[in-house]
Order: structure tokens, then C-alpha cells, then sequence
């Protein structure tokens, strides 16, 4: 069901949908092994998207996670893959940390801001563990190593969740440029690029130091809902073309003298796919709007993520299947949405690991054993 | 930070918390505390004070207008009443008479036909039944075969009806039965006929369902008499006439509290068997909450929606076959997960009361068959919002 928008709402997403159709599509996607940062980010940056959470009295738009919603499913309806929510996430904090200087250059310069949150309780993220501090005379040294991190490159402010030896957690803002960061990349199965990122006695200073404790955990957490929802209204847009492009090719494709679409089995495979895009979007909606207003409860995010993962990937696999031989050839377009949606589903957590959260979060019977 | 899933979304505006306040402080001094929560099924005779005591507040029709006796509430005060009703384990009134067919009434019957029904529809000394389905007609309603032929001032009912939820309880029926046997399309050749079902000619058997209870029955009608002043509308418009009216009642029957009533249970029946400590029920039970989470929301953007007009035509298929099939997944867990105690046919004492985990199992069955098959839904939703078709 169609979103209920106010006039801005409405302006913010047409012209979204003109600007992810204009730099995405599946022919960047195609190109994006050779791109490396594409102008598209002038674009997001003139538009205002990177300072859309951030507060007008910090010159931002002053809109919610609603809004950054409504952009992200049109970006994911287009294959687009910008690191928007992230830099979202890093100009909200910035901003709710006095990083005045820092966050001017978001807003003006196009500064990437990319959280470094390895997720320790992610039971699938390879058994990382924060980075750790350790006080080195009036200033700190960070060590330790975190992988698989998108979208990394030199140009860009990192936010790292970090702990020190008494396992306090720290916010800690860091230029990919510093000395002793070391990067490795490597191309994932959608020929997007993860990093590596090595921390060897890297030194940091107090006053890069945003956040302890509770705080930094609060901003920390903030950031991930970020990412979550973000990714989340990707892989519904995602889901969202997907269908559409299968339900055409039902349409027009014929066997045994007449369309695919007149076959039953066919049409309930497309249409289990539809109820599940309808409850997610609405999921999605009632969710960033509930963050906004400070009535959302954490479990929320996980529920949204575990099921726009599962969907998506159902979605795109009857997909590829629906389309016969040749959604399974390289030519079709058809078989980059199944990529990316293998990709979404895995980053931030996969479905597994959100419903696992989402049990932790609501079942309150602790287990006898 | 709790976890209520039967309250997921819910953001009511300030006018509508007083009303909430009102009806809650109501309805914990007036609910029948014998009815509250109750395991077996109730027959209308059962409800019938209770009816009586919401009409007598005036909250019995909230969906009526005024002028026709109701309350003429906002889609989302019959919410209110429904979720407050729900939240006590109270029943809510049998919705043959006051949902199905009394909106038909007000909107397509004649001044008498009104004078003569509605008021004890309102009060609930009237019970009313739908006769629609038949052996031949089910998901197929077009094809139902019971006759009516004209003869004076009468027509001449012949013919049976089955599946009539409430039919050996039941004073009247509205009936959908076929005027003109040549008619193409078919349904282009059915009239709806309010038929006494004290009239001569009419037997009525009671039919047991799986849970064991008998909830629906089955007519036979030979050479039964029926004025034409019972005809609704005009002759052969039977068909318009039963569908004109696709309400407000998808949000109380779908309502996604139901879901959660069951998987609450499940959660209390865990904690009894020990199947709570089992990470894999535990997946499962997070699975079927988060569908509900999702349902809930769809549910609200929907009553969103439907209160400004843009309603989809998708909306009521999608809440008949999400709020069902969550309904019966929810169900099914609900056995699982309590052991062999769930297979125990009487009533088992919890600390939440008396609960009878088969009943629940069989009455969900019902979900996805009853008032249109959930295949015939996603039918519906292919041909109709997917375009897929020949």
C-alpha cells in the first residue's frame, strides 16, 4: 500500500526516484568494478540526503528515518549502492557529538562517514571483536582488526566501536588516511568492494574520542538502526522491481500457446511474493516512523531486517526460476537482483541471526537450563 | 523495554484515548465474566444478554449510522471496542446480523424491510443467518443452485443451503437463491430473499465440525413460501446486492490480535512443557511473532488508509490471508509446543485460565476456508492487482 506522504515527503521521493534512475539501473551496476566513487555522491550531497537526520539547527534537512526510507527503497528498486544510510549515520552522530568541522565537510564537501560497528553478538560475523584503546601518555593507540567493511576508501571519516582493556566502549572518529591503518580490499559475488582494516597502533587523540560508555553505546546503537532500516528499505525496493520485472515476463512469455501468466501455480508463487513486499513495506514505514517519534523498541529492526532478507531472497529466487534459462545467463538482468539480494540479506545480519535477536529482545521466559 | 504483541502499533490520537479510557472503564465493571475466555463455543442464546447490555449502551452497531440505530463511529472507535472487548476474553456479538446483513439492509432495503429487521438485529432478539454456500457452490458461489419461482405475490423455495455458520440457532436467513436459470453471466440470475425460517417446508440439521461442536448446519427447503415484500432489492440483482457491502468488518475478523492471543498461549504452554528452553521452538516462535509484527503493521497503515478513502481493492484479500494463515501457523505451535498435554481433549486449568489447545488447532482450520478460500483470495489478488490472467 502507498505510503501516506505530505507534500515534502512526496517532493523528496519523486525526486529520489528521478535521481536512483538516473545513476543506477543495471548497466552501473555492471560497470561497478571499474567506477570506484561515481559522481552520483555531488548529486546525494547537493540534495541534502547526507545531512537528512541531521538537525536544521546544524544546517541539515531535519527529517527521520521515515524519509531516508522512502529514498532507499527507490535506490534499491535501481540497484543503487551508495554508501547513503551510512554516511546518514555518521553525519546524525557528528552532529549529535559537536563534530562541527566534520560535519560541514559532509555536508559540503561530499566527506564519506562509514560506521565501523563489527557487530560481536552477530553470530555470523566470523567471531570479530572490537578494536582495542590503550592510554599511551596524554593520547590513546587503537589496535586490532575488522573485515568486510563496505564501501571503505581513503577520502573517508571512519566512526569505530571500539573498546579499551577494561572493556569500556568507545565512539572513536578516525580518517581512513591516518598512520598505521592499513586496507585490504576484496570484491564480493556483486563486484562491490569489502575492506579489511587493520589498526596498528594507530594514535588517538582525546578529543577524537566522541563518546564512553553508555553514550557511545547509545550512539553506537543509533547507527546500526540506521543501517538496518537503511538496508532493510533497499532490499524491499529490491524485492519491489523484481516482481515487477517477473510478473512482465509472465505476461508476455508464452508456452503451450498461451502466457505464463494464465498458469495458477505460477500466479500464487507471484502472489506470496506480493503479500510479503506489502506487510514489509508497511513494516517499514510504521517501524523508521515509530524511531522518529522515540516509540520503537529494538526487537522492531531485527524483525524488519530478518524479514525483508528472507523475502527479498525468496522473491528473487522464484524470480530466476520464473524467468527459465535465462535468468540463469550472465545477460540478464534478472540474475543481478538475485546477487544483491544475497548481499543485502547477509550485510547488517542476516535473517537468522535478527530472528535470533528478535527472540532475545521479546521472550522474556529466561530458559530453565 | 516489554514486549506487548497485542497492542504492536497501535497510536491512537488524543480524542480516540478518551475514548479508549471510556470504553475500558466500561467494559471492566460490565463484561459477563462467565463469558470471558471461554474454550468451548457459544450459541447465540448464550450472548444474547450481553448483546442486549452493548446495545443498551449504545456500542452494539458502532459501524451503524445513527439514523439507522447505530453509533456512527470512526473506523477507528470500532477498533477501540473490538481490541477492548478482546483484551478482556469477552465475545463480541455474532456478526450475521449486525456485519453481514444489516449494512446490506440499510443500504438496499425498503422502509418496511428496515422497520420490520433492524431494531432486533440492534437489540439481538433476532438471529440471523447467511445462506449462501451450497454442495455445489462453495468457493464457486455463482454456480449455487436453490430456486425461487414467482408465483403471485410469493416465490417457491426449493432447494438446500450448507454451511450456514449459526443455521439450527438462527430465526431468519438471508438467502442468495437463482431467479432466472438461463441467466449468463450466472450471477446474473440470483436474487437475495429473507426467508422465516419457521416457515412450513424447512428442516434443518445441525452439522458437527472436526472440533466436535456443531457451529454450522444445512436447509432443505421444499415449496417453501416466501413474500415478495422479503425480496431485497430488485429480482436477479442478488448478486450486486451481496457484494455492495465490503466493510469495516475485515478489520475486527482479522484483526491481528487474534494471532496474538494464540502465540501468547503458546508462549504459557512452553513454559508448562519445557519446550521453552529449545532454541529451535524458540526460531520458530520468533518467526511466526515477527509475521505478526508485520501483519500489524499493514493492519494499521491499512485502517489508516481506509479512513481517508484509499483503501486498496488488495487490502481485504491480504488481511483475510495473512491474518489466517498467521492464525493457524500460530495454532499449530501452539500444539507443538505443549507436548502431550495439548493432545488431552478436556479443558486443561492454567494460571490464564481454561484453555483447550485441540479446539484452538481445529477452529483455525476454519480461517482459510471460510467466507471465500484463501486460493480464491490470491486468485483475486493475480487477476486483479497483479494482472495476471489468460
Amino acid at each position: 500500500m502507498e505510503p501516506i506522504l505530505n507534500d515534502l515527503q512526496t517532493q523528496l521521493r519523486d525526486s529520489a526516484k528521478r535521481l536512483c534512475k538516473d545513476f543506477g539501473g543495471a548497466a552501473v551496476y555492471r560497470q561497478r568494478q571499474q567506477q570506484g566513487v561515481t559522481n552520483a555522491w555531488q548529486q546525494v550531497m547537493q540534495a541534502g540526503w547526507t545531512g537528512l537526520l541531521v538537525s536544521e539547527e546544524h544546517n541539515g534537512l531535519g527529517l527521520g528515518l521515515y524519509e531516508l526510507a522512502l529514498i532507499l527503497d527507490e535506490a534499491g528498486q535501481q540497484l543503487w549502492h551508495e554508501p547513503v544510510a551510512a554516511t546518514c549515520a555518521g553525519a546524525y552522530v557528528l552532529s549529535k557529538t559537536k563534530q562541527s568541522h566534520h560535519l560541514k565537510q559532509v555536508l559540503e564537501a561530499g566527506l564519506m562517514v562509514l560506521p565501523v560497528c563489527v557487530d560481536v553478538e552477530d553470530t555470523y560475523n566470523n567471531m570479530q571483536s572490537a578494536p582495542v584503546l590503550q592510554k599511551s601518555g596524554d593520547h590513546w593507540m587503537l589496535n586490532g582488526l575488522v573485515r568486510f567493511i563496505t564501501f571503505v576508501n581513503l577520502e573517508s571519516l571512519l566512526l569505530i566501536s571500539a573498546i579499551d582493556e577494561q572493556g569500556r566502549r568507545a565512539l572513536v572518529s578516525l580518517s581512513a588516511q591516518a598512520m598505521g591503518v592499513l586496507l585490504t580490499c576484496h570484491a564480493r559475488l556483486d563486484d562491490s568492494l569489502v575492506s579489511d582494516i587493520e589498526f596498528e597502533d594507530v594514535k588517538i587523540q582525546s578529543q577524537d574520542i566522541l563518546a564512553w560508555d553508555d553514550g557511545a553505546i547509545q550512539l553506537i546503537d543509533d547507527m546500526q538502526t540506521i543501517l538496518r532500516v537503511g538496508i532493510s528499505a533497499q532490499l524491499l525496493g529490491l524485492s519491489h522491481a523484481a516482481l515487477q520485472m517477473t510478473l512482465e515476463h509472465l505476461r508476455t512469455r508464452k508456452q503451450f500457446g498461451k502466457p505464463l501468466s494464465s498458469f495458477q501455480a505460477l500466479q500464487h508463487q507471484c502472489v506470496n511474493g506480493y503479500i510479503d513486499i506489502e506487510l514489509n513495506r508497511s513494516l517499514l514505514y510504521r517501524t523508521s516512523m515509530a524511531w522518529d517519534k522515540h516509540q520503537s523498541h529494538p526487537a522492531m529492526m531485527s524483525a524488519l531486517k530478518a524479514r525483508t532478507s528472507r523475502s527479498a531472497l525468496a522473491i528473487t529466487r522464484s524470480a530466476v526460476q520464473l524467468h527459465g534459462a535465462m535468468g540463469y545467463t550472465h545477460e540478464h538482468n534478472i540474475g543481478l537482483y538475485y546477487k544483491q539480494a544475497v548481499v543485502w540479506a547477509a550485510d547488517q545480519g542476516n535473517d537468522v541471526y535478527h530472528a535470533q535477536r528478535f527472540s532475545a529482545l521479546t521472550l522474556n521466559a529466561e530458559p530453565l537450563a | 523495554m516489554t514486549w506487548d504483541n497485542t497492542n504492536l502499533f497501535a497510536d491512537d490520537k488524543p480524542a480516540d484515548l478518551a475514548f479508549r479510557k471510556e470504553v475500558r472503564e466500561w467494559m471492566e465493571k460490565n463484561v459477563p465474566l462467565d463469558l470471558c475466555h471461554r474454550p468451548d463455543r457459544l450459541t447465540p442464546a448464550d450472548l444474547k444478554p450481553w448483546h442486549r447490555k452493548l446495545y443498551d449502551k449504545g456500542w452494539v452497531a458502532p459501524h451503524w449510522s445513527k439514523e439507522s440505530g447505530g453509533m456512527g463511529a470512526t473506523l477507528t472507535q470500532q477498533i477501540i471496542l473490538f481490541e477492548e472487548m478482546a483484551r478482556l476474553g469477552v465475545p463480541t456479538p455474532f456478526p450475521h446480523g449486525l456485519n453481514f446483513f444489516g449494512p446490506i439492509l440499510i443500504e438496499a432495503g425498503t422502509p418496511e424491510q428496515k422497520a420490520q429487521h433492524l431494531p432486533s438485529i440492534l437489540t439481538g432478539d433476532c438471529t440471523w443467518c447467511q445462506g449462501y454456500s451450497e454442495s455445489e457452490a462453495g468457493s464457486d458461489l455463482a454456480s449455487l443452485q436453490a430456486t425461487a419461482v414467482l408465483k403471485g405475490d410469493h416465490f417457491i423455495v426449493n432447494g438446500h443451503k450448507l454451511w450456514t455458520t449459526n443455521g439450527h440457532h438462527a430465526d431468519w436467513m438471508f438467502a442468495l437463491v437463482r431467479t432466472d436459470p438461463q441467466a449468463q453471466p450466472r450471477h446474473a440470475g440470483i436474487t437475495m430473499l429473507l426467508i422465516d425460517l419457521k416457515s412450513p417446508g424447512i428442516t434443518i440439521e445441525p452439522i458437527q465440525t472436526m472440533r466436535g461442536d456443531a457451529e454450522f448446519a444445512q436447509e432443505h427447503f421444499d415449496n417453501v413460501r416466501v413474500p415478495v415484500k422479503n425480496m431485497i432489492g430488485k429480482i436477479n440483482e442478488g448478486w450486486k446486492i451481496a457484494n455492495m457491502v465490503l466493510g469495516s468488518e475485515r478489520f475486527t475478523t482479522g484483526h491481528p490480535r487474534n494471532a496474538a492471543v494464540l502465540l501468547n498461549r503458546t508462549r504459557m504452554m512452553a513454559e508448562i512443557s519445557g519446550a521453552i528452553v529449545d532454541p529451535i521452538f524458540r526460531h520458530q516462535l520468533a518467526q511466526l511473532e515477527m509475521d505478526l509484527l508485520a501483519f500489524s503493521a499493514f493492519y494499521h497503515h491499512a485502517a489508516e488508509l481506509h479512513a481517508l478513502g484509499k483503501a486498496p481493492m488488495s487490502m481485504a484479500p491480504v488481511i483475510k490471508i495473512s491474518g489466517g494463515e498467521i492464525g493457524q501457523k500460530a495454532s499449530e505451535l501452539l500444539m507443538h509446543a505443549s507436548g502431550p498435554i495439548g493432545l488431552l481433549r478436556d479443558n486443561l486449568q492454567t494460571p490464564e485460565g481454561l484453555v483447550n489447545i485441540p479446539a484452538d488447532l481445529f477452529e483455525m482450520r476454519r480461517l482459510t476456508v471460510g467466507s471465500g478460500a484463501v486460493e480464491i483470495q490470491r486468485n483475486v489478488i493475480a487477476k486483479r492487482v497483479l494482472e495476471l490472467g489468460a
